[in-house]
């Protein structure tokens, strides 16, 4: 038999069933579209969390404060602000050096309270967290010289507060003392770096740690490098001059953002994986209703066997010819679950637009040729997989016992 | 083919099924029916056949004529004896071998015509070309042929629901012919039929074997053993002197 004629007969033995076949076909395009889909979504979350850590500044680096000892009695003093002034001083590594100290602050306005994350810092964080000021301006030197009781908000912080008015130059009461507002930052949706400065109130660094209980420590130092391809030695640079300051202490940790990013890379390709495992089962359901109906196609045409072997069909003409059906249902299910996977990747990804929209970047599903290469060989395996069974079925029949079947 | 050595011989050939595996394909076998039970369909069967007779295997039902005929036209191997077709054993070849053999060799007639529904008359008669790798242009030439050398050409597009029994049972000669084969087996060709289609099904056939071909007829029909030249008769597996 020709493998023209095979095809031929396939199809018109899956047309004269075409509910079953177009049923059967929808297993493996639902299989096909979750797996294309996965994918791209998944290098989408890819690129968007990549996108973001960069955002933040890939040469951005962490100092924590890892003192030991209780919180009220410390064994080592941890991060200070003397430390920020002596990296300052001999990091030549470090473009930008802020202090962090957080305080919960209890805040007042207009007869309304809420817990905000109250942090102090400088005004070089504005530049190493890539904030931006919608209203108003950020710290200066002179307000953390000056202990000046001022205040920057968060985008979030006016519309958690129930506040529509215009805040600048307002005064709110954070623990019970009045602040006067003089910024308010643009909403960034994203965190930046181990803050998210949406919800956080920025106060000078100076006048955090007069109201905090823990007056000497901060809680972090951002580092901005001078360079992404120094981090390595930036870090290390750092870390010798804090245990040097620190006397051979050391009492806090250090982690870059690329780690972090290295960190969430993993997490996602885990994701992705788990994801693309669901889409196989599709896939192995999908052949298994396939399998389904070339057996129910088999019993329902022994006789036909039976014919086409009395005049002259060899058991390999039976098993190619069924082998073919199964291989048209798959491919033809490959194709269209391949159009509606792109399809479907770029309409979530709108909807995803829509729901987070985000100033900076916009979802994307790529659709790589690898994915749809893969999604397509694992349907045209599926197809050859479970249509080889009855196949072998088929071709094994006794054409007299087949003749004979009622 | 070797020189003078007849078209079939065949040399104490045995069938034996064993019934209880053989039931059903497709259901599920019982423990109980798996119980193999023996049945002798043909026993010692001696039988000649030449190039160009015409002749009819008879015996009462179960006697093993449908089983000697699906022997010799290959669709069932025999489980003992020997099997020469043209001088050439037949039980050493492969089941591939066999369907090109059957291909080539027979056109098998069935008392069920056993046609394609789903298919036109020329498409039927088609089918054998199918696996002899006939160009498609050649299929419908040579299937066209057959069915005017049935008187049915100008049915070639009707389905067999649309044809009558023995207009069937034609299309299903002409599907016999189609390959030009050097034998006609048909198994109770008239089974089916009222006693006008018989008769005129029964005279295409006879018509074939004028025209040159070997056709062996399966039948009990007194009617149809009375016209043949030579004549079989089965009893209990076995051929009566």
């Amino acid at each position: 038999m020709r493998p023209l004629d095979g095809v031929r007969i396939g199809v018109r033995s899956l047309f004269s069933n075409w509910l079953r076949s177009l049923l059967s076909i929808l297993g493996v395009v639902i299989g096909v579209a979750t797996l294309v889909v996965m994918v791209s979504i998944g290098e989408g979350t890819k690129q968007q969390i990549v996108r973001s850590v960069e955002a933040m500044g890939s040469n951005l680096i962490v100092i924590e404060n890892r003192a030991g000892g209780s919180l009220i009695k410390r064994e080592t003093p941890g991060l200070a602000l003397r430390d920020v002034e002596l990296l300052k001083e001999h990091c030549h590594l470090a473009r930008a050096i802020a202090p962090l100290k957080m305080v919960p602050v209890k805040t007042f306005y207009g007869g309304r309270t809420s817990l905000f994350i109250g942090q102090g810092t400088t005004p070089e964080l504005l530049e190493i967290s890539k904030l931006t000021v919608s209203r108003g301006r950020f710290l200066s030197p002179r307000d953390v010289d000056e202990f000046a009781k001022v205040c920057v908000l968060g985008g979030e912080v006016p519309g958690r507060l129930g506040v529509r008015e215009d805040l600048v130059g307002k005064f709110l009461s954070l623990k019970g003392q009045a602040f006067r507002v003089i910024g308010i930052l643009k909403e960034k949706k994203t965190p930046a770096g181990i803050i998210n400065p949406d919800i956080c109130v920025f106060i000078p660094i100076s006048v955090s740690q007069e109201i905090s209980e823990e007056r000497a420590s901060l809680t972090n130092i951002l580092v901005q490098g001078v360079s992404s391809d120094l981090v390595r030695q930036t870090k290390r640079e750092l870390t010798r001059l804090l245990t040097f300051f620190h006397k051979g202490n050391v009492d806090f940790g250090l982690w870059a953002q690329d780690e972090l990013l290295e960190r969430q890379k993993k997490v996602t390709e885990t994701l992705q994986k788990a994801l693309g495992a669901i889409a196989l089962i599709a896939l192995v359901i999908a052949g298994i209703g396939i399998m389904n109906v070339l057996l129910a196609s088999v019993s329902e045409r022994i006789r036909e066997i039976g014919i086409r072997k009395a005049v002259g069909a060899s058991p390999l003409d039976i098993l190619s010819q069924f082998v073919w059906e199964s291989l048209l249902l798959t491919v033809t299910g490959g194709i269209i679950g391949i159009l509606v996977g792109v399809f479907a990747g770029n309409w979530i990804c709108g909807l995803l637009n829509i729901h987070l929209p985000q100033a900076e970047h916009r979802w994307e599903a790529p659709i790589s040729s690898e994915s749809i290469l893969v999604s397509f060989a694992f349907a045209l395996t599926t197809g050859l997989f479970f249509g080889l069974y009855p196949a072998i079925k088929a071709a094994r029949l006794d054409p007299c016992e087949a003749l004979a079947y009622e | 083919m070797k020189d003078n050595a007849p078209l079939i011989q065949l040399e104490e050939i045995a069938k034996v099924f064993n019934v209880g595996q053989r039931a059903e394909p497709h259901s599920d076998v019982t423990a109980q029916s798996q119980r193999l039970v023996p049945v002798r369909a043909l026993n010692g069967v001696r039988l000649c056949i030449n190039e160009g007779e015409l002749l009819a295997i008879t015996g009462p039902s179960g006697s093993g004529k449908s089983t000697l005929l699906h022997i010799v036209g290959c669709l069932l191997r025999p489980t003992g004896g020997r099997y020469l077709f043209k001088g050439r054993p037949v039980e050493s070849l492969s089941e591939f071998q066999l369907a090109r053999l059957r291909n080539r060799n027979f056109g098998f007639v069935f008392q069920a015509f056993n046609l394609l529904p789903r298919f036109s008359a020329l498409e039927n008669v088609q089918l054998p070309l199918v696996y002899n790798s006939t160009p498609r242009y050649r299929r419908r030439e040579m299937a066209q042929k057959a069915l005017e050398q049935v008187s049915l050409s100008h049915r070639s597009h009707h389905r067999p629901g649309e044809l009558s029994g023995g207009e069937q049972q034609r299309v299903a000669i002409a599907r016999a012919l189609v390959t030009d084969p050097s034998m006609i087996l048909a198994d109770e060709p008239t089974g089916n039929l009222d006693s006008e289609s018989g008769r005129s099904v029964l005279e295409t056939l006879i018509e074939l074997n004028r025209a040159g071909k070997t056709v062996v007829i399966v039948t009990h029909e007194q009617s149809i053993v009375q016209r043949m030249p030579r004549i079989v008769k089965l009893r209990d597996g076995e051929i009566l002197p």
